[in-house]
């Protein structure tokens, strides 16, 4: 398995694209590159990327000893080129850290031909920020389990670039409704309702830009959805250095195993955005929403989350965090006896507050 | 700021459920008020004899409440498991409510639009129509109280 390190150029330490400063950033001798130099000193990055074709690896299969199809199907050993060390990543990782010596790489193998990225947007939330963001975060909930903030649970924040679809297409549709104005009057002894009731119609094309699509399936898929919406100003052409320093997995879905949920969604959006133009009506039902795509592009980009996964009472929970904009999705555990405890309380002063209340009244 | 923040909203909430609670105590004490008006009221006459000798004579209202004092001893105790039940059935239900919503707080967060379809997303429309196609008016008497 063929790996990058992208190393520092004065002291061969590892590289780090750093969102605030926007360069490559050395943490031994905090040496800082832009691109260009670092195109200029190791010539055109991922200049393989565009030369090789998509790596089969399941060339070796028939040196899988019996009983380890199912581990080798789902795994890949690589070298790593600081330490030498032999390292087994799982099939969807496209860059990672070296266990033994911490280094980072880009397994690049992973990133060619049609699984090339064509977008990245970089991390622009450092580490630090992210964390310092979820404590925030944390800290408005009172019922959280006692030691759940803890520089413990922080250091298990990992940065990670996830694999999305970012689907361009222009749809022509209708939507047909029926819609009702009501009007009430009193007339001497009598209630007067009028209901005016009205067909609506509304046809038009849309212009969907850039609604993404994870293109990696698992358990991850909602938090993936919901970190969502990510700006388009940060978009950068894609380049493997961008993921030095962070983990990063490799798609498991191609355009055809999206198709039909992208469809549907994008149905959804139209029938939402046809509606909105149904105004000055008291209530408005949808009858029907008709929609056919005239023209598609998918695209294929890296985009930053901060992932942190934590087990408590035996349930996994998962926090995510738009590594660009901030943006929070996740569930939380609650402490059983804190939120136990309040409610005990508060129905103790609720009863002492009614009986006091009844007894002055009675 | 944060903590002012949590106690600041759970005094609200308090103070709202303690309007609720006393608001249906005092409804509850008003129908006991009544009802001990009815008990109590009678008609105290002086009665005269050949003598000029009065002796009282009290007659009670004709009435189906019990005016006698085990009787209004009774009504209290009935008046007293009344405010009990009607103070735990509305703190249950407040308690419940809250404790509700605090723990699904915690089970979804930052489940909001994943796609900014109003900027992402314009809209050509090529055809709008809206046809009236039906009038139905509809009328109800008001029973109006003319006492």
């Amino acid at each position: 398995m063929e790996t990058i390190s992208y190393k520092c150029i004065n002291c061969s330490g590892p590289l780090q694209y750093n969102a605030q400063k926007l360069k490559f950033y050395c943490e031994y001798c905090r040496s800082e590159f832009t691109e260009e130099e670092l195109e200029k000193h190791f010539g055109k990055l991922d200049e393989q990327l565009e030369t090789n074709e998509a790596v089969n690896e399941e060339a070796d299969a028939q040196d899988v000893p019996e009983g380890f199809e199912d581990f080798a199907a789902n795994t890949v050993m690589y070298t790593c080129e600081s330490c030498g060390a032999e390292v087994i990543a799982d099939k969807t990782t496209a860059a990672t850290f070296c266990v033994y010596c911490h280094n980072p790489v880009v397994l690049s193998n992973r990133l060619t031909g049609t699984f090339k990225p064509n977008r990245v947007i970089p991390f622009m939330i450092s580490e630090e920020d992210a964390q310092q963001k979820f404590f925030d975060f944390c800290k408005k909930k009172h019922f959280l389990p006692k030691n759940f903030i803890s520089s413990a649970q922080l250091d298990m924040m990992k940065g990670v670039y996830y694999p999305y679809w970012l689907v361009d297409s222009l749809k022509d549709g209708n939507l047909f409704a029926t819609a009702e104005n009501i009007r009430t009057w009193t007339e001497g002894d009598y209630e007067y309702t009028e209901t005016k009731t009205y067909k609506v119609k509304r046809e038009g094309k849309i212009d969907f830009k850039d609604f993404p699509h994870p293109a990696l399936e698992g358990d991850n898929s909602k938090a993936l959805k919901y970190v969502n919406p990510y700006d388009d100003k940060d978009y950068k052409k894609f380049t493997m250095a961008y993921l030095s320093g962070f983990l990063a997995e490799k798609r498991n879905t191609e355009r055809t195993d999206c198709q039909s949920d992208v469809d549907n969604e994008l149905k959804v959006y139209a029938e939402k955005i046809y509606k909105s133009t149904i105004k000055g009506y008291d209530n408005v039902k949808v009858d029907s929403c008709n929609v056919k795509t005239l023209k598609e592009s998918w695209d294929y980009a890296m985009l930053p989350v901060w992932m942190m996964t934590f087990n408590y009472e035996g349930k996994n929970f998962l926090y995510a965090m738009n590594g660009q904009t901030g943006k929070n999705y996740g569930e939380l555990p609650v402490s059983k006896g804190k939120l136990a405890a309040f409610g005990a309380a508060m129905f103790i002063v609720l009863m002492a507050i009614c009986i006091l209340g009844g007894y002055f009244l009675s | 700021m944060k903590k002012k923040h949590f106690l600041s909203s759970a005094a609200a909430i308090l103070a709202a459920a303690a309007v609720i609670g006393i608001g249906a105590l005092s409804v509850s004490a008003a129908q006991n008020v009544s009802s001990d008006i009815n008990t109590d009221a009678a008609v105290q006459t002086l009665a005269f004899d050949e003598n000029n000798d009065a002796s009282l004579d009290i007659k009670p209202i004709a009435n189906d409440n019990k005016t006698d004092k085990s009787g209004k001893k009774k009504d209290k105790s009935v008046s007293w498991v009344k405010i009990i039940l009607i103070s735990f059935g509305i703190s249950a239900v407040v308690t419940g409510i809250t404790v509700y919503f605090i723990y699904n707080g915690y089970k979804h967060n930052g489940k909001t639009e994943p796609y900014e379809y109003t900027k992402k997303a314009p809209l050509d429309l090529t055809d709008s129509q809206d046809e009236l196609v039906d009038v139905r008016v509809t009328s109800v008497h008001i029973e109006r109280n003319n006492n």
